[in-house]
């Protein structure tokens, strides 16, 4: 694959078409109802009855990160801080999320935990570091007291061997952990002190024959391992080193006759592909290699009409992962700000860091995208980031 | 019943021999009793409707248990992750408590039977499947240890150093056997955890990971006992070639297993190509080994064609046939660097192989009047199939200067020419889009010059 770097000669008037749905049997967007949904969800979730919040305490601050990012996308984020109690407690809640995030330290790894009293783990680590990015507390002064332990337990997990990232002290290595890392590092602008050449080197020896990527070295490729792996690889600017043909190919037929995307091949196609294989393609500059129209409408018919909130598919139960997911691929396919016109001051969703766009922008994190073909127009959301054309060599 | 009743009888449960018994939710209680556990039939049962409060307490006792001794802590996570499978710090204090204990022989194979029992109800917890591979290091790390110290290095006493090596290699093959044989015992049980829970995605990684671990010894290690591993190992790949196309037989939608059957044929190649250019005097070429891969490879091909044929409808079975095909056409290359070479190799590989993907076309125009649905898909992935082995030709075609260059290298391709290389590929491509209309994807590919 040839590649040229060509971030200057982009139109940054030129706009993605966006494509709407027209059929009639397709639902409409339920904004208020997932708003409630997100809103009444920590409660539901502290119920005593409540298996589900039973089951995911250790994993809260991810479920946190997930609410506040959809809510982001269909709120302004004045709104967003009043509904969730984000930088101050809402009613009913004795401490902000914020307070609650800096509780979840882990004085002893140096990382955040899931929880309070958990150990520090790259994975809540990420999502601590979000949330404070979204809550623009990252100059909050008691982060800023943590902040170089924070650093240095992510710098600590990559393995001098190969470059890979293990997820806390123990050893698991996966190339979710890499994408946690750099997306940490580069957001606490910190990515000099790891080796990002290697890490870059690690995902790409995890690459399949198929073009697609899994969560260790010959591992099954799987869409939500290809977006870490392609997340992690934009965030070191290493994307020439992607084969973008083969894998958007492998991605292009993840798509089911519902329209809706699988993760792997035979598989049932689930919502939250959406967002894995949506982000990949478009960092990737291809998202026109699947049928948008049909994704849109297969991520529609998941919603939960009476509660709010986005099942994996359709009929299923709702959960706050999948209406994370769910409402994020709509912002990537551009139907959100066309299907609700009162969303449209707000904010879009950004594929390589998993924020709202405004965010990325303002803290100024750097990256790399790709268009598929010169000339090809980089989408508004994308702009900020360095541009690598190049030009397709599939069936050539 | 208070949370301490409920964690002690769960515990005195699971200190049976949990080798005897799965875990299973009940849905509907089907015994008034106020117990939240039922054992039988080989069952340890546990009530959906108790599961909130379950969690609920027994975390509640891990907050405190965390603090007190190993075995507070052993018993009180025993039952918290029956619950809550992913729990990353109670698996770390698990962890902790393990390592800090007297270690007694079976320490590691005991902490097994509880990571396989608790397997047999949660399958896709990322951390519970790192403690089975943490716990597996560790039972290697036992194992290793008996391992003889290398030969000192004293070339002045033959005949002490010939006894000393005698000895040593006794021992040696004896701990790689029970390597491979703990290998073996890990690939059943994800087998039977696939079997369970169908494409389990980290069942069929451990498994493979099993495999790659046991090629990163033998690369790594070069002492005398390398070879009855580099033995056991090759016929383990052997067996498992051999049972993946048995299960794809029956699973014909597993792209899991369709994944690692490609893996076990890198391997069995990888193995082959280690053994063709030892790095050290202690390895030499094994004429046994190359015969076996070759022939597995040859038959790799028609086995991944006789499974499509069988079930043509089946995504996961074309692509199976993709990943033999690259598999092969790697091997064909590798292979066809020896200089000397004879030509048997040649015609072998030679044979019917460009006709069988000619073929595949001409089958897909002779069934156009079919429109339904399972036809149309069947179609679709014949020709998305025969374009992915063009692509990956062409590919390697990039790689050398002219297309002959290519065919002289590649003899599976001989006779082919460019132009009719072309041919097929632009009829493939027209076919794809006459199809696709639904599928913008290869709508995207601009037509290739011809
Ligand atoms: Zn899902």
């Amino acid at each position: 694959m040839t590649t040229t770097s060509s971030s200057t000669s982009i139109d940054k008037t030129q706009k993605v078409s966006l494509q709407v749905p027209t059929t009639t049997d397709v639902p409409p967007f339920f904004a208020g109802l997932h708003t409630s949904y997100i809103a009444g969800l920590a409660e539901k979730l502290d119920a005593k009855t409540s298996y589900e919040g039973a089951v995911t305490e250790h994993l809260r601050m991810s479920g946190v990160y997930w609410s506040l990012t959809a809510l982001s996308l269909l709120k302004s984020p004045e709104e967003v801080d009043v509904i969730m109690g984000l930088t101050a407690p809402t009613a009913g809640r004795p401490i902000s999320i914020v307070d609650w995030v800096l509780q979840c330290y882990d004085n002893r790894s140096g990382g955040f935990g899931g929880n309070i009293g958990h150990d520090g783990h790259l994975l809540y680590t990420l999502s601590a570091i979000q949330i404070l990015a979204l809550a623009d507390r990252l100059q909050d002064e008691r982060f800023l007291n943590l902040k170089e332990s924070v650093i240095d337990f992510v710098a600590a997990r990559q393995q001098p061997t190969d470059g890979s990232f293990t997820g806390d002290e123990w050893g698991e290595i996966d190339t979710r952990f890499t994408y946690c890392a750099l997306s940490s590092l580069s957001i606490l602008k910190a990515l000099d002190r790891v080796n990002v050449t290697q890490a870059a080197d690690f995902i790409l020896s995890c690459r399949n024959f198929d073009g697609g990527f899994g969560c260790t070295i010959g591992a099954e490729s799987h869409a939500g391992q290809v977006f870490t792996c392609v997340g992690a690889l934009s965030i070191a600017k290493s994307l020439h080193k992607l084969d973008a043909d083969l894998l958007g190919w492998w991605l292009a037929e993840r798509q089911c006759d519902s329209g809706g995307l699988n993760g792997r091949p035979e598989k049932q196609a689930d919502v939250c592909y959406s967002w894995w294989i949506l982000s990949v393609l478009s960092i990737t500059g291809r998202v026109s290699w699947i049928n948008r129209d049909k994704l849109a409408t297969f991520i529609l018919k998941c919603q939960d009409d009476e509660d709010g909130g986005i099942a994996d598919r359709p009929d299923d139960m709702a959960d706050i992962f999948h209406t994370f997911f769910g409402i994020s691929g709509l912002s990537l396919l551009g139907h959100l700000h066309a299907a609700i016109p009162e969303c449209a001051p707000f904010r879009q969703i950004d594929p390589v860091y998993a924020l709202p766009t405004d965010v990325v922008q303002k803290l100024g994190l750097q990256g790399q995208i790709m268009v598929a073909q010169e000339g090809d127009s980089v989408e508004e959301r994308l702009q900020q980031y360095d541009t690598l054309t190049s030009q397709h060599k599939l069936f050539q | 019943m208070n949370a301490l009743n409920a964690l002690d009888q769960l515990w005195e449960l699971l200190c049976l021999n949990p080798k005897e018994f799965d875990i299973a939710i009940l849905r509907s209680p089907d015994d008034n009793t106020k117990n939240p556990f039922v054992l039988q039939e080989g069952h340890l049962g546990l009530h959906a409707g108790d599961l909130p409060w379950l969690a609920r307490d027994f975390r509640t006792a891990y907050r405190t248990a965390r603090l007190q001794d190993c075995d507070s802590v052993l018993k009180v996570t025993s039952c918290l992750l029956l619950v809550c499978p992913d729990h990353a710090t109670a698996w770390a204090d698990r962890k902790r408590a393990l390592l800090s204990v007297q270690c007694h022989e079976d320490l590691w194979t005991r902490e097994l039977d509880f990571v396989n029992l608790l397997m047999t109800r949660h399958t896709k917890a990322p951390t519970s499947w790192f403690h089975r591979k943490f716990v597996l290091q560790q039972r290697i790390l036992q194992l290793l240890s008996a391992l003889p110290p290398p030969p000192p290095p004293n070339d002045d006493h033959d005949d002490q150093e010939n006894t000393f090596s005698t000895t040593c290699t006794t021992t040696t093959t004896c701990i790689y056997s029970n390597m491979v044989q703990l290998a073996r015992d890990e690939i059943q049980i994800c087998a039977r955890i696939a079997d369970r829970y169908p494409k389990n995605y980290y069942a069929w990684t451990h498994r493979s990971q099993m495999l790659q671990k046991i090629h990163h010894m033998l690369q790594d290690d070069s002492t005398s006992g390398t070879r009855t591993l580099a033995d056991h190992y090759t016929q383990l790949l052997q067996d498992q070639w051999q049972s993946t196309t048995r299960w794809l037989q029956s699973h014909v939608s597993d792209h899991s297993a369709a994944h690692y059957g490609g893996m076990v044929l890198q391997l069995l190649r990888r193995q082959q190509l280690q053994q063709h250019n030892p790095q050290d005097h202690h390895q030499v070429p094994d004429n046994d080994t190359t015969q076996l891969v070759h022939a597995m490879m040859i038959s790799s091909i028609t086995v991944a064609q006789q499974l499509v044929e069988r079930h043509p409808s089946h995504e996961v079975l074309w692509i199976f046939r993709r990943i033999c095909n690259h598999e092969f056409l790697c091997y064909a290359m590798a292979i066809t660097d020896d200089e000397d070479d004879d030509d048997n190799t040649a015609l072998l590989l030679n044979s019917s192989y460009w006709k069988d993907h000619i073929d595949i076309i001409f089958c897909v125009e002779g069934n156009n009047h079919d429109n339904s649905l399972e036809a149309q898909r069947t179609q679709l992935y014949q020709l998305s199939y025969v374009a992915w082995m063009l692509e990956d030709v062409g590919r390697l075609a990039k790689r050398f200067d002219s297309w002959n260059d290519l065919v002289r290298r590649v003899r599976l391709l001989q006779g082919v020419t460019q132009q009719e290389y072309q041919t097929l590929r632009n009829t493939v491509l027209t076919q794809l889009r006459e199809r696709k209309e639904t599928i913008p994807f290869y709508q995207q590919q601009q037509h290739p010059q011809v």
